[in-house]
């Protein structure tokens, strides 16, 4: 890989955002935290990342109302994210996100360091 | 009324009505014309009594002047008339002078003479001083002031001098003034006659007895009696309004009620000089006695004609009426059944109606008897019909009786079994039974009549009842649990059958509602559905909490899994010490198996409540395998593990994966926990069977012992305790496998034999429904 790709990584919690953030640097990826999901929803549509790690059950507004203004703007295909979700697999509502073009896979809280990295890479 | 007493009225309306207006007419007349009469006749009687009256005033007059001029020999005057000498020269005068005038014809104006001398002679001086007098018990008295006014004018007062009385009405005094040579006063001469003068019997001389005439003064004093009250006068105090409108200068001849409280006609004239009355009176009772008598005649007369024109009357009328009546008594005779009565036959040329109308009557008559023999023969053939007939109707009846007895018996029957009420096709309550009051608490008169709306409970909305009505006077019955509200306020449910009972027509003629009383039935299933409501209003908030739970208890396990892992990436992070890494390890085993156990009771929280969603997809089944069989050599680094797979190509499963997978992974852990550290072996494989798919995992580990076999997939069962730490597992593993395994319709079992491994088996049944075994090319 010759470009260092650039993630965004939205969650409300500031411990998970910690450390993805500085696993991901040490893993020599740039990296963007947002704790507010308004704030993420802006930045995705601002700027262009390689990858959006999006946490599901958020306060006020969640990652599937993200996703879901995303696709209503129409700009849902353009995005690689990732979502985060501690009922991962188990409801139909998080299968029908997965078969949407711009999902690029679920991780079950906890998460799997090195899954993670399987994720963002492929 | 009959014909009778119509015709009668008849005749007496036209008889009499005109005879009545004829008497009422000429009575009238009558009566006016002896008014007039009468009236006319005291008029002039009246006139000629004042022309009397006045003439006889007037001669005591000139008699009394006659007398003053006697006393000028005398040679009197004021200075001389108080001598002694002089006043027995007036008294022997005046003495003289009425002996004189008592043999006198002077006085023989009237018829008798006895009643029309000078009673008595007075002479006093200009004082009103009585100097001499015929009557001496009078010298030395005044003269009442009555007699001093006045006597320049000669002029007759009533009123006088008596005995006993200075002044009285029962004389009339007449007064002239005496005169010396010069003609100056010096005295005065009275002359007295008494009041009979005018007697009532003078002045009803001429005339008839039904009246009488008085003289009246002007303050209303009677001059002369009446005849019950002879020469006494009387004062009425003015109850003649008749007599001041006279003395006003009014002649007055009217109708009024007199002193005497009797009705009369009467006349009033003023005499010339203005100072007397004369008054005229009829009675008018006498005026009219002839015409009562007239009045007594006629009614005589109008009796006899009376019965004379009833008689006449009843007499026509008979005539007319009688055939009529027998005619009508034949007929109701006819019209008992007797046709052998009989009319007397009249002469076929008579020219009366009624002769011609009952002739008329009895041919009518003739002509009934002879149909009617006939139809006696017709009605003979008939009976016999009849009959017969009739037998057959009596055992039809029988047969109805029964079948009636049967319907009575069933009413009974349904009346004992259920409320009744029936309505007409208006919707008013023509029937209930007891049982309907029963419930209802109403009586059946406060029932009967009404709408069946009078139980209404007003639960139901109009929809519901608009539908049963529709149903209803369609022909079609009518079934629904009804709530009904009692007459005390009180709610009961009713199963209801409403159905309408059709008449020869096909349409309603009334509605038969049978209900049985479900009251406790519906109250027991109010209970449950609000008990219902409970435990899912508790279940959604279980859900709730687990959702919540999931999310809250992984989150933690997210910064400390990372971290350990993170530690553990010697090689991006730096390098730890061995005792180091074997902590960081312990942390994160523990940590996983937190994360573990919470997943768990989740599943097993959600298998309890029946909660657990299954994602049905299509996979490749090899594919699959192959996965599993990566993801689970991890487990099995700490172990000398022969792990084998096995599963046929190309087919393709649908079923939850995941769920499946969590299966197997369950089932692969546990294997890798109970093999032996050495020569450990472990077999997944997939078989199809019939049409069902047979995953099965094999271990050759200590086995389960066959007592302990059914409580494998109880909770949180081990089966040695004291492997537990050494296991690992949360207990809950097994339970929900089988829990997954039933959600997929499958079944799970195990077959083990202890000391030689245990194999557990699960089959996903009907390719139909989860699996299809589709051979790809």
């Amino acid at each position: 890989m010759n470009t260092i790709m650039k993630v965004l990584i939205v969650d409300d919690n500031q411990d998970i955002t910690g450390l993805l953030s500085k696993f991901l640097k040490a893993k020599g990826f740039e990296n963007v935290v947002t704790n507010d999901p308004r704030d993420g929803l802006e930045r995705i549509k601002e700027e262009n990342y390689d990858v959006v790690l999006l946490d599901i059950s958020m306060p006020e507004m969640s990652g599937i109302d993200i996703i879901q203004t995303l696709e209503r703007e129409k700009i849902l295909k353009d995005q690689k994210i990732v979502i985060f979700s501690a009922t991962a697999f188990t409801t139909s509502q998080i299968n029908d996100l997965l078969k949407k073009e711009g999902i690029q896979g679920c991780l079950k809280k906890p998460i799997q360091l090195n899954e993670l990295l399987t994720a963002i890479t492929s | 009324m009959n014909l009778n007493s119509k015709l009668v009225i008849l005749f007496l309306c036209i008889a009499l009505i005109p005879i009545m207006i004829l008497e009422g007419i000429s009575i009238t007349e009558i009566s006016d014309d002896l008014v007039n009469q009468k009236e006319s006749a005291l008029d002039s009687s009246l006139i000629s009594k004042i022309s009397d009256i006045e003439h006889y005033f007037d001669t005591r007059q000139t008699q009394t002047k006659l007398f003053a001029t006697t006393f000028f020999p005398l040679q009197l005057d004021s200075n001389n008339i108080n001598q002694p000498q002089t006043l027995d020269k007036i008294q022997i005068h005046i003495d003289a002078m009425l002996v004189e005038t008592r043999s006198n014809s002077l006085d023989n104006f009237e018829d008798d003479t006895s009643r029309s001398s000078i009673e008595a002679i007075f002479i006093s001086d200009v004082d009103g001083n009585i100097l001499a007098s015929t009557q001496r018990e009078f010298i030395g008295h005044k003269l009442p002031s009555d007699l001093m006014n006045d006597a320049d004018q000669s002029k007759y007062f009533f009123g006088g001098l008596q005995k006993n009385r200075i002044f009285s009405h029962n004389y009339i005094t007449f007064a002239e003034d005496l005169k010396d040579t010069n003609g100056n006063d010096y005295g005065r001469i009275l002359l007295q006659t008494p009041l009979n003068l005018i007697d009532p019997q003078d002045l009803s001389k001429g005339l008839n007895n039904d009246h009488e005439i008085f003289l009246v003064d002007s303050v209303s004093r009677q001059v002369t009696s009446d005849s019950s009250v002879k020469y006494s006068t009387q004062n009425w105090n003015n109850e003649y309004n008749q007599i001041d409108k006279c003395f006003a200068g009014q002649s007055i001849s009217e109708q009024y009620i007199n002193k005497d409280g009797k009705e009369v006609l009467g006349i009033l004239k003023l005499l010339e000089d203005g100072n007397l009355c004369i008054v005229g009176e009829i009675e008018l009772e006498k005026v009219f006695s002839p015409i009562y008598d007239l009045q007594f005649k006629l009614l005589s007369v109008f009796s006899m004609l009376l019965v004379g024109i009833v008689l006449l009357a009843i007499f026509f009328s008979r005539t007319i009426s009688s055939p009529i009546k027998k005619l009508s008594t034949t007929m109701n005779e006819i019209r008992k059944g007797n046709f052998n009565v009989k009319l007397d036959k009249k002469p076929e040329s008579s020219n009366n109606e009624l002769d011609q109308l009952t002739n008329g009557f009895e041919k009518l008559l003739h002509y009934v008897k002879s149909t009617q023999d006939n139809l006696k023969g017709l009605v003979k053939v008939q009976t016999k019909k009849l009959e017969d007939s009739n037998t057959a109707l009596v055992e039809n009846m029988n047969l109805i009786k029964k079948q009636q007895e049967d319907l009575s018996n069933f009413k009974e029957a349904l009346d004992k079994s259920a409320n009744v009420l029936i309505t007409d096709t208006t919707g008013s309550i023509i029937y209930v039974n007891d049982d309907f009051c029963k419930v209802s608490k109403f009586s059946r008169e406060e029932l009967l009549g009404q709408n069946p709306r009078i139980v209404s409970s007003y639960h139901h909305d109009k929809e519901f009842f608009k539908n049963m009505w529709e149903t209803i006077s369609s022909g079609k019955a009518w079934k629904g649990d009804i709530k009904n509200k009692a007459k005390d306020g009180s709610y009961y449910w009713s199963k209801a059958t409403i159905s309408p009972l059709l008449g020869d027509d096909g349409k309603p003629e009334q509605y038969i509602a049978i209900l049985t009383d479900i009251t406790n039935q519906k109250i027991l299933e109010e209970k449950l559905s609000e008990a219902l409501k409970n435990v899912k209003e508790s279940e959604l908030r279980k859900e709730e909490f687990s959702s919540m739970m999931t999310h809250e208890l992984n989150t933690p396990l997210v910064p400390i899994k990372g971290y350990c892992e993170m530690l553990k990436d010697t090689d991006t992070f730096g390098t730890l010490n061995d005792d180091q890494l074997d902590f960081i390890g312990k942390i994160e085993s523990n940590a996983t198996l937190l994360e573990r156990l919470i997943s768990d009771l989740l599943d097993v929280q959600k298998l309890d409540m029946k909660k657990m969603t299954f994602v049905i997809t299509e996979f490749s089944l090899d594919e699959f395998m192959n996965e599993l069989e990566e993801n689970s050599k991890h487990l099995m680094k700490n172990k000398e593990i022969n792990f084998t797979v096995k599963c046929p190509k190309n087919l393709i499963l649908k079923s939850d994966r995941h769920r499946l997978r969590q299966v197997l992974d369950n089932l692969i852990r546990n294997s890798v926990d109970f093999v032996p550290e050495k020569d450990g072996k472990i077999l997944v494989e997939a078989k199809i069977k019939e049409n069902n798919v047979i995953f099965s995992v094999c271990d050759n580990g200590p086995g389960i012992p066959k007592e302990k076999q059914s409580n494998i997939f109880k909770k949180f069962y081990q089966i040695d305790t004291s492997h537990t730490r050494k296991h690992g597992g949360t207990g809950l593993g097994l339970v929900i496998c089988k829990g997954i395994a039933e959600g997929l319709e499958g079944k799970i079992w195990l077959e083990s034999e202890f000391g030689k491994g245990t194999s557990f088996f699960i089959c996903l049944p009907a390719p139909d429904k989860q699996v299809i075994l589709n051979k790809m090319a």
